[in-house]
């Protein structure tokens, strides 16, 4: 059951693997954040973009290749999610948030359909772009350069995002408001649109991590649901509404799983949510989260 | 995308709808399921009955992950239907097949089944694929009185440990499975250590036991096992682990989507090199998903490329009757021939027993020795209702001249069940369950 | 409410006609009992969790565990069941009470997921992936008759006793003071403890009885399929009875009832035509949300 052969290799693969599941996570835990923090929202149909991103790279691989999905699928599906969050979202601000939060729901439930009706019941399996393929071997260990790629590329987006959280006014908005909704609203800012494009900019997130994942994972239609559990269990333990905070959980969150498939790997699922439910009590605003956000 | 838009503007039109409207819509969804069901009440011929139509309750996965593999199996067995169909039926009735989606969740397995029998009033369960379900339905089967045709799980468990006098079984189980590769490897390859990739699940499990049994016996030993659960798509931690610990085979205790993907990181990891693949089990449905990676040595239930002419045949029927809707280069897979073979040995059984009734068709199967296409006549074993049949060893390829499916495995040898099935003695010391006398099912 | 009881009473009989069999009439029952129990925390007491599919798998399994291994007799076996899914709730209802709003439905599923994922991975206790098989469902012995449960029609009056009870309970507990206290919870939580309610209590002692009637349920299922599998744990199946309970009308004593009647026929129903019933369901869901929030029965009470 518990196995403590830990050697060097192992150690470092593992480490590896757990940073690349990682920032995808963390990807995809910010775009959640956001809109949870912003918008009170939380977002069933996250899991569901991630999936639909993935797929459009099935879709567009034959016409564009690889590198190109990373854009185009992101752009539509962020529209796709303000789309979404105009028309159905939108109308229910004003009611209980639980409304909302059914709503993703039953979205969710009916876009795995979608998926379904237009590319079929059948995992497929993908592989990465070919230059990208295979290991570099350092003798000592390998590493898999599809994955040393997914660390560096989300990097360079989290750094990118940053700067835009921080830097560009808009970003700036958005993060003044999670902290202070009111505040925002006093000053005059268009709230409506502000929301509409931070649920566009969580859903683009969670696509590139769909795109980004596929080679490693393949496709298939309820790829959403489980990755989108991972998600929640990262932004509660790193807190809601905060930038570091998603950081930190999805990459703590990344390694954890990875090591727990090497040393305890029958309990390697639930290990994430024995996590969350023990920062939930204990520190219940997660690592960097903000104190009595949604209570 | 463009559904989902459509979805979006047409919302506001569906408050109120009536029963009447919401079955007009659903009737233009209806087309894929219902088709088949129709198809099977209009495809067959006029037959002057002498009774009233054979219902046959057919369980299949037709969505989620193995969905092909359970299309796969529902058109062999209606391959062999149309073909009794067009002979004047069974006793001169007419075989009938209702189809149920039961994807690879066990209860609504169980659900499917209490409706075939309850609503539809099936004479006979046949299908599936994955053991947990069929061994729930067996169950179902059992308590109902009904008999139970199991196409294609291979699991052990269904025809030991949890077998009854309502299963039948015609795929080779893992024990079958796993002997004749292991065989194989002990001779050729000589390996000394072994690490077990494993889904965890009754298929896996048994798979795994059995190759352990099988390599044993040139003196491999189990060096390390990694239990992943079903579903599983990144192998890259436990290939990791096996690599470190250098054992001579891996065996991929796994199927479908998860054999998939063990197979092309195995590639990707770069273990091919120093590691030989190995499993019990593979097909088709597996390899014609991994592209160049394809490796390994497998034991197979039956391929289109076995060399009897039988087989041939049964290929060149199949290819007929389905290729002009599939991909250029298909062919058929182990499903079609297991859904075939089953509903014709249930209808030459029903034909000798000359009744629908449980015990005398029952009767009728055990112990009777029939032409399972292959190289040596297979049995339905009286004491376990296990077909033992050939088994064939293959290596999984992709030639530099792929055209077809039929590239994918070169078939290294086949060993006659009766070698590679458990005896009684093995059968009844793994804890093989006596079936049930037949005065219960009276 | 007699009018009720004596629907569906005679429900088996009716529901040929509308293309169904006794098997799904069972499922129906089963799940308005679940969903009454939803209910009771949603529509009354007005907090949301998405975990109560842990206490109704939680029931099942271990009934089976101990009627399979332990040869227990079915009426203690589902005693004992109904007792460890409520006693999981209330370790459950005190760790994570104190919270509110989302963080509550999160932990809910969190610790419904982990549920799930012990079903799923603890082979040897219960089954694993392929579930538990055999659950029994022969007969059982009330002193002076023997009542056999292996007939169809038999087991549907025998969940049909329950589900009067069920219903019986619950519309007690909502007319008393308890149910009055629950529904000013629901309203304005701050004011309610204002007035002097130990809102916590109350809130745990209603998540608790939830999870009583989700057991209870649980063990009805496993008794139904003779089998139980880990996918009855996890959040999706949650997800069905909050679905049930919306669109039949939270808040009412009929609602969910009805919405678990709807739902499960509507699943079985949209299943023979097209394998994309899910797809259906969340639009239907969606319709409801948008346009319907109070359900069926809040809509029909309204235009009353």
């Amino acid at each position: 059951m518990i196995s403590l052969n830990l050697s060097l290799p192992t150690i470092m693969n593992q480490l590896l693997n757990g940073f690349a599941l990682g920032t995808l996570l963390v990807l995809m835990a910010i775009g959640l954040t956001i809109i949870l923090g912003l918008m009170r929202v939380i977002n069933f149909t996250h899991g569901v973009i991630y999936a639909l991103g993935a797929y459009s790279v099935v879709t567009l691989f034959n016409y564009t290749g690889f590198w190109p999905c990373l854009i185009i699928g992101p752009i539509l599906l962020g529209l796709i999610g303000m789309g979404m969050e105009a028309t159905l979202i939108r109308p229910l601000y004003k009611r209980d948030p639980l409304h909302t939060m059914l709503l993703t729901f039953g979205l969710a439930l009916m876009i795995e359909d979608i998926i379904r009706m237009t590319w079929g019941d059948a995992p497929y399996p993908m592989s990465p772009p070919e230059f990208l393929s295979g290991i570099i071997d350092l003798k000592l260990f390998i590493f898999s350069k599809y994955r040393l790629f997914i660390i560096v590329f989300c990097s360079a987006l989290l750094i990118a995002l940053w700067f835009f959280f921080q830097k560009t006014p808009m970003g700036k908005t958005i993060l003044a408001g999670t902290f202070d909704r009111e505040m925002v609203i006093a000053l005059g800012i268009p709230i409506n649109l502000l929301f509409t494009i931070t649920f566009g900019i969580g859903s683009a997130l969670a696509a590139v991590a769909g795109v980004l994942n596929a080679p490693i994972q393949g496709v298939y239609p309820p790829m959403g649901t489980g990755i989108i559990m991972s998600c929640f269990v990262v932004v509660i333990i790193g807190g809601m509404g905060s930038f570091w905070g998603a950081v930190i959980g999805g990459l703590l969150v990344g390694v954890v799983v990875s090591f727990s498939v090497e040393v305890f790997s029958a309990m390697s699922d639930v290990i994430v949510f024995i996590l969350m439910a023990i920062v939930l009590l204990v520190r219940p605003r997660g690592i960097a989260g903000i104190e009595g956000l949604l209570e | 995308m463009k559904d989902e838009k459509k979805k979006d503007g047409e919302m506001g039109n569906h408050s109120g709808l009536t029963r009447r409207q919401f079955l007009a819509r659903t009737g233009v969804v209806a087309a894929g399921l219902t088709a088949y069901q129709l198809s099977e009440f209009l495809g067959a011929p006029h037959l002057k009955a002498a009774g009233p139509p054979i219902l046959i309750g057919n369980i299949e996965p037709l969505s989620g992950p193995y969905a092909d593999s359970g299309q796969d199996e529902m058109e062999g067995a209606m391959l062999a239907n149309e073909e009794w169909n067009a002979k004047g039926g069974v006793l001169g009735r007419e075989i009938k097949m209702i189809t149920e989606d039961a994807p690879s969740n066990p209860g609504i397995g169980v659900q499917k089944t209490i409706k075939l029998i309850k609503k539809d009033n099936v004479h006979f369960l046949t299908g599936t694929l994955t053991s947990s379900v069929t061994l729930a339905i067996a169950e179902e089967a059992f308590k109902e009185k009904k008999l139970f045709m199991a196409f294609g799980s291979h699991s052990d468990d269904t025809t030991m440990q949890k077998s009854h006098r309502t299963t039948f079984r015609t795929t080779s189980q893992n024990w079958m499975l796993s002997t004749a590769v292991g065989a194989w490897l002990g001779k050729n390859w000589k390996p000394k250590s072994v690490y077990h990739i494993t889904a965890d699940y009754t298929w896996g499990h048994t798979a795994r036991t059995s190759m352990n049994r099988a390599l044993a016996k040139s003196g491999c030993k189990e060096i390390g096992n990694d239990f992943t659960p079903l579903g599983t798509k990144d192998f890259s931690a436990n290939l990791i682990k096996a690599r470190g610990l250098k054992p001579d085979l891996l065996s991929c205790n796994c199927y479908g989507a998860d054999q998939v993907n063990l197979v092309k990181q195995f590639k990707e990891f770069g273990l091919a090199k120093d590691i030989h693949l190995c499993g019990p089990l593979s097909g088709i449905p597996m390899m014609k998903g991994t592209g160049q990676a394809a490796d390994g040595v497998w034991g197979l239930s039956w391929n289109c490329t076995v060399d009897t002419p039988a087989s041939q045949k049964l290929r060149a029927t199949l290819r007929k009757r389905y290729a002009a809707n599939k991909a250029p280069q298909w062919e058929p897979s182990y499903r079609h021939y297991l859904g075939y073979i089953t509903h014709q040995q249930l209808f030459e059984a029903i034909t000798r027993a000359k009744s629908t009734d449980l015990i005398p068709v029952i009767k009728a199967l055990e112990g009777w020795k029939f032409d399972g296409l292959k190289w040596t006549p297979s049995t339905w074993r009286n004491f376990d209702h296990q077909n033992v049949q050939d088994v064939i060893v293959a290596k999984a390829q992709y030639p530099a001249n792929f055209k077809t499916w039929a590239d994918l495995f070169k078939i290294l040898g086949h060993v006659p069940g009766d070698e590679c099935a458990p005896s009684y003695e093995e059968w009844k010391k793994e804890g093989g369950h006596e079936l049930e006398p037949y005065d219960l099912l009276k | 409410m007699v009018i009720l009881f004596a629907l569906v009473a005679v429900w088996p009989k009716i529901i040929p006609f509308i293309g169904g069999y006794t098997g799904l009439a069972i499922e129906m029952v089963i799940f308005a009992i679940f969903a009454l129990g939803f209910d009771l925390l949603l529509g009354y007491t007005g907090i949301l969790s998405f975990g109560q599919a842990a206490y109704f798998g939680l029931a099942a399994y271990t009934m089976g565990i101990v009627c399979i291994n332990f040869k227990v007799p079915i009426l203690l076996g589902m005693l004992i069941g109904i007792l460890i899914g409520t006693l999981a709730a209330v370790i459950i209802g005190l760790l994570i009470i104190r919270k509110t709003g989302i963080y509550f439905a999160m932990l809910t599923i969190a610790f419904g997921q982990m549920f799930f994922f012990i079903a799923s991975r603890w082979k040897s206790v219960t089954g694993g992936e392929d579930g538990l098989t055999g659950i029994p469902r022969d007969s059982i012995s009330l002193g002076l008759f023997n009542w056999n449960l292996k007939n169809d029609l038999s087991f549907f009056y025998f969940v049909f006793v329950f589900f009067v009870a069920a219903t019986l309970f619950k519309y007690w507990l909502v007319e008393s003071h308890f149910g009055q206290v629950l529904k000013t919870i629901r309203e304005n939580e701050k004011r309610a403890q204002v007035v002097g309610y130990n809102v916590r209590r109350y809130k745990l002692y209603s998540f608790i009885i939830s999870g009583v009637f989700a057991a209870v349920a649980g063990t009805l299922y496993g008794m139904f399929l003779r089998y139980i599998f880990p996918q009855t744990l996890d959040w999706v199946r949650s997800g069905n009875v909050v679905i049930m309970g919306l669109v039949g009308g939270l808040g009412t004593l009929f609602g969910p009832i009805l919405g678990a009647g709807v739902v499960t026929y509507l699943m079985n129903f949209i299943s023979y035509y097209t394998k994309y019933w899910q797809f259906f369901v969340g639009a239907i869901f969606i319709i409801f949300i948008l346009f319907f929030p109070r359900g069926i029965w809040g809509f029909v009470q309204k235009k009353r």
